[in-house]
């Protein structure tokens, strides 16, 4: 896809990364508008073959529906593509990456017509005119085309120069983008991270002067694979330890906040900023007995206090470090106050929280919930999702808020999940254009049998028999009530 | 990370060869044996300890880790590999906590005759022998196991589908023969079989063949593997498999069976052995939560999911602004937020520390030009001066203002700060923020003079004094601008700088004293312009006449009726007494008229200059008349 206005698949900058996220762009197609303009190009292709299959050439109702066709091309070229492909992927249609659940019902000749010849993915470029049109609509019904070499001979040989035709979708390739090599170089970020916040942990408990560096390249690191391989560096958010939970939480918090900054459009100095932030927010726990911290059952108001002077004593340890600016000692203050400042510590001005301060609150809280303490059970990562979403408006950012949640999808990747074949799996990856169908790899079978080999299921495949998504979710359950110890293992 | 264990393994390998190359090459009385192996403990040691077994087939020349060849390009570790070949060995397995006599004894074995070693029962049972336990090989066999069963398995190399079928077996016999009275465990039997050193391979090889049978299956499993026979013996070698699951999947196996059997799943955890790591993360994860989420007012109910994607594609009304938020939110900016953390951190608790870092803070804010929080943290270092043990902290804190380059910065954003806030800052930052304040005057555009002329009034002092210095080195140019500065700035502590500067060497340097003096407007500044009128200067006295005549300072005329007379010392030329004669005139000075008259009746004026004063005291003179008479006139009609 080349679209002025969004990136390509593969996300290089935080401006890309911006685009596909922030509400209206999510997906090129998000909003209801895009999204008619995507279908209108499918049902003109659909119209035109069949017009063409049905009626001579000089027909009114042929030429009418070419110029329909044109008409819906150049609506798209207005969105700002300057090329757009259709791709059929498993008897399912896709604009782009968007799946096209009804159409893939409605136009199955269209599907079929097309696959007979070879093309699973048609190309069409912003200066598509009335000429290609014919061409391409000569192409879908020639009775001699029978693969892609003769497609693509058939297109040369006719001079039609604003239509590209694959055998290929690219959706597929999806699956493997994640390589081991990235995936293996995100991890290691992960445990030097960890090991980087041990480091810090001991000189605070020692009462030393901490070194802020190596947070730094802890950062930096992750922000790099994250630029590189988003999907591998979310992943690593799945990684939950019970015994090193502090370092573990604060990692993955640092991941997740520069995951969000980024699809926020943070420029990469904030992004740095925001990250040392969110790997330093919670420091002040140090400072607080872990017999409070891990106590099992009610807290006394005594223990509450206590709990509540970590905001103030993290920013206290961090006012004097020679930081690069003092982000992380706003942060650490201010991530318990809430969006509505009814949180702690008291704010007597009355001033906002940082932006900052309100992305690390969301993140700390949706990794928090999600991972097992000794005092509570681990929240499914869907129920914790809508308790940040109830919480809009009060103890988070409503806009930050729903930005995490069309992040991280409804179920995100780890979440562990129960189709409805019974069939048990790993949420692989969240697709952008369908938040309810993510692509899963099937763990588990119906009877409960650890699959040899497991394989990723797109599930917003449409089922050519009922024209509707052949698989869905049942339930979003606990990884270890599945029996699942490290999720991360298959992402 | 597979690559990395390869080249783990690699080396693990790497050194075993060179260990064995050493026992095989140099005589017992070398050290160089000895030392080499040592180096093979270590490097397994270290490579064992984080990664478990390390297990490899051995191939004619090479051996292959995981698939991957390693070792052909190396002619010792290929050296070591055809060795072990000859000795019939097919794999190679190297546990966790190897000890250096038992790798010596290994190695020894290794480098000795494979055929001698062939007649005395094979390498495997030659090692077995000699007390190696951390080291196994498993030989390559034609011959038919005598056994059946499970026990007739390799477990460290059958596929795993086909030891699934022999575990369902194993615990139907076990379950049978339990309830007869005395139980049989062939799983234990065979594992049991094993060399110390594949057991766990082989135990965990069993415990993965249990996970690809359906889950019922797996249940039925340990449920007969619980039920103990007439000497109250279970079922120990599926507890063996099971203690090699992951603790989450043991877990939900243990729950699954708690619920068939009724049993308490406590009860069942306790009765497995499990290394201690393990058996805590598994209670861990069956124990109750304390916080259940009712408590944690999360809702029980499912999540409306659907209702979530609505409201997260819908777009709000903020959302759009998160543009503008972002550019808000650069860290760059958030100074005087960082500096009223610092004064929240210091207010619950007033430590030198705290004041130290409301110091540091201040600066940044400063240089952000944050004036109303630079202010903020002022007031507290005010009022937190009642505590003796603060002074020295609270001294060097608003030391820490006067800094020439953070008040440039921060007067960069005078115009949008309150003057009280300035001036609050200038006054801390004292003689730095007076010369700050004066450069900024300098360089600024009206709009930023205004704000800073504004906040001047308050510190006059300090900006007097830095301008008095600074006119001691200006270029003409620059001169004009701080006497105008001092102008403004309208104390009448300027008068003495503007008065030396009369006597600055280019005119128009004094011309602009003279008119800032002016400008002051008090009677002392007003004296300085009578006194130029005596000015050597023409262009100074000239300058004084005109403004004395533009202001009607009638405070002058003593002074002007002196030159006009020609008695001042100073200006004697005839064209200026006219011109204040002129300027009497025009001023209406009754005073004046004696002088005038005087001059006016000379009947005999020499040279032309007498006559145009004599002329122009006559026009003075008459010009006062016709004023007088306008007067009365006007007084007569009303």
């Amino acid at each position: 896809m080349t679209d002025t206005g969004i990136g390509a698949d593969r996300l290089e900058t935080p401006a890309e990364m911006a685009a596909v996220a922030a509400p209206a762009s999510r997906s090129p197609f998000a909003s209801r508008k895009r999204l008619a303009r995507a279908k209108e190009l499918v049902r003109a292709l659909a119209v035109a073959q069949t017009s063409a299959a049905l009626y001579p050439a000089s027909h009114p109702s042929v030429g009418q529906s070419f110029d329909e066709l044109v008409a819906a091309v150049a609506a798209l070229a207005e969105m700002g593509f300057e090329e757009v492909t259709i791709n059929i992927y498993k008897q399912t249609l896709f604009v782009e990456d968007h799946v096209l659940t009804e159409e893939s019902q409605t136009y199955t000749k269209l599907i079929e017509e097309t696959l007979a010849r070879g093309i699973s993915a048609l190309t069409i470029s912003q200066d598509f005119g009335r000429s290609d049109a014919a061409g391409l609509i000569g192409l879908l019904t020639a009775d001699d085309v029978h693969d892609i070499d003769a497609a693509q001979h058939y297109l040369d040989s006719h001079q039609i120069r604003a239509v590209d035709v694959s055998e290929t979708s690219g959706l597929a390739e999806d699956e493997g983008r994640t390589s081991a090599e990235s995936k293996a170089r995100a991890r290691k970020a992960y445990d030097v991270g960890v090991g980087a916040m041990r480091d810090v942990e001991t000189q605070v408990k020692l009462g030393r002067v901490f070194e802020v560096q190596p947070l730094q390249s802890v950062v930096n690191s992750l922000l790099e694979s994250l630029f590189t391989d988003p999907a591998a560096v979310l992943g690593l958010t799945a990684i939950k330890s019970h015994d090193d939970y502090t370092l573990n939480h604060s990692i993955n918090v640092c991941i997740l906040s520069l995951a969000l900054g980024s699809t926020l459009g943070l420029d990469e100095e904030s992004l740095r900023s925001l990250g040392l932030s969110a790997l330093l927010y919670d420091l002040g726990k140090v400072r607080i007995p872990e017999d409070i911290l891990n106590k099992e059952g009610p807290l006394t108001s005594d223990e509450w206090h206590i709990i509540k002077s970590h905001a103030t004593e993290g920013a206290d340890l961090l006012k004097r470090i020679q930081l690069v600016d003092q982000m992380p000692m706003i942060v650490a203050y201010e991530h318990h106050q809430r969006h509505d400042l009814q949180g702690y510590p008291e704010n007597a001005s009355s001033q906002e929280q940082h932006l900052f301060s309100k992305l690390v609150a969301v993140c700390d809280a949706y990794d928090a919930m999600t991972t097992s303490r000794p005092f509570r059970r681990e929240i499914r990562p869907d129920k914790a999702l809508a308790v940040l979403m109830q919480g809009r408006g009060k103890a988070y950012d409503p806009s930050i808020t729903k930005s995490l949640v069309a992040m991280l999808g409804i179920y995100p990747m780890g979440a562990v999940v129960k189709l409805d074949d019974q069939s048990t799996g790993v949420v692989f990856r969240v697709n952008r254009d369908d938040l309810l169908h993510p692509r899963v790899k099937i763990l588990i079978d119906a009877e409960g049998r650890w699959i040899d080999d497991p394989t990723v299921t797109d599930l917003r495949l449409v089922d050519p028999g009922s024209g509707v998504t052949a698989r869905g979710i049942v339930e979003c359950v606990p990884a270890t009530d599945a029996g699942i110890d490290d999720v991360w293992e298959y992402l | 990370m597979i690559e990395q264990t390869q080249a783990h393994a690699e080396e693990v390998l790497r050194t075993l060869a060179a260990a064995e190359a050493a026992v095989r090459l140099y005589p017992p009385t070398s050290q160089l044996p000895l030392q080499a192996v040592q180096r093979f403990v270590d490097s397994a040691a270290s490579v064992t300890s984080v990664s478990g077994h390390i297990r490899c087939l051995v191939e004619p020349k090479a051996f292959k880790f995981t698939d991957v060849l390693i070792g052909e390009n190396s002619a010792l570790v290929s050296s070591l590999a055809a060795t072990l070949y000859a000795h019939q060995v097919g794999q190679l397995i190297i546990a966790p906590d190897i000890k250096l006599d038992e790798a010596m004894t290994f190695v020894r074995c290794v480098a000795a005759d494979p055929r001698a070693t062939r007649e005395e029962g094979g390498l495997r049972s030659v090692i077995v022998g000699a007390g190696v336990t951390h080291i196994a090989v498993i030989e390559l066999t034609l011959r038919a196991s005598k056994e059946e069963g499970i026990a007739g398995m390799d477990l460290t190399s059958a596929p795993l589908e086909a030891i699934g079928p022999e575990i369902v077996r194993a615990a139907a016999k076990w379950a049978r023969s339990a309830a007869a009275g005395d139980g049989v465990d062939d799983v234990g039997r065979a594992i049991g079989g094993l060399e110390t050193a594949t057991r766990d391979l082989a135990a965990s090889r069993v415990a993965e063949a249990l996970m690809r049978l359906d889950e019922a299956t797996r249940v039925a499993v340990l449920t007969a593997a619980f039920r103990g026979d007439s000497a109250g013996k279970q079922m120990g070698g599926v507890f063996d498999v099971v203690a090699h699951m992951n603790p989450a999947t043991l877990a939900r196996l243990l729950t699954l069976v708690a619920a068939r059997d009724d049993a308490k799943v406590s009860g069942l955890l306790s009765q497995l052995r499990l290394p201690p790591e393990a058996a805590r993360a598994i209670a861990l994860l069956l124990r109750p939560s304390a916080e259940t989420d009712p408590l944690r007012e999360i809702a029980t109910e499912e999540p409306d999911v659907d209702a979530i994607v609505e409201a997260v594609e819908a777009e709000d009304e903020a959302d759009g602004d998160m543009e503008g938020r972002l550019a808000g939110a650069a860290p760059r900016m958030a100074a005087s937020r960082a500096l009223r953390t610092t004064l929240a951190l210091a207010r619950v608790c007033p430590t030198g520390d705290g004041v130290a870092a409301v110091g540091e803070a201040m600066l940044g804010a400063l240089r952000c030009g944050s004036f109303d929080a630079v202010h903020d943290g002022l007031t507290f270092l005010e009022g937190a001066a009642t505590d003796p043990s603060l002074t020295q902290a609270i001294g060097r804190a608003r030391a820490g203002l006067a800094d020439l380059s953070a008040l440039s910065e921060a007067l960069r954003c005078v115009r949008s700060a309150a003057t009280a806030d300035v001036s609050a800052v200038l006054t801390a930052a004292g003689a730095a923020g007076a010369e700050a304040a004066m450069n900024a005057w300098i360089d600024a555009e009206q709009d930023d003079r205004t704000a800073l002329e504004r906040a001047f009034s308050m510190v006059p002092e300090g900006i007097i004094t830095a301008t008095d210095r600074r006119l001691r080195t200006s270029d003409p140019f620059e001169a004009v601008q701080l006497t105008e500065l001092l102008a403004i700035v309208g104390d009448r502590r300027a008068v003495p700088t503007l008065r030396r500067t009369l006597d600055n060497a280019f005119p128009e340097v004094r011309l602009a004293a003279l008119t800032a003096l002016s400008r002051l407007g008090r009677q002392e500044a007003w004296l300085s312009v009578y006194e130029a009128l005596r000015s050597g200067d023409a262009a100074t006295a000239h300058h004084a006449l005109a403004i004395i005549r533009a202001a009607d300072a009638r405070g002058a005329i003593p002074v002007m009726l002196e030159i006009a007379d020609g008695r001042a010392s100073g200006n004697r030329n005839r064209e200026f007494r006219r011109e204040i004669v002129d300027c009497l005139g025009a001023m209406s000075a009754d005073e004046a008229q004696p002088l005038l008259r005087r001059l006016a009746g000379k009947r005999f004026a020499f040279g032309k200059t007498a006559k145009d004063l004599r002329d122009a005291a006559r026009t003075a003179l008459a010009s006062m008349d016709r004023a007088r008479d306008g007067v009365t006139e006007r007084g007569s009609d009303s």
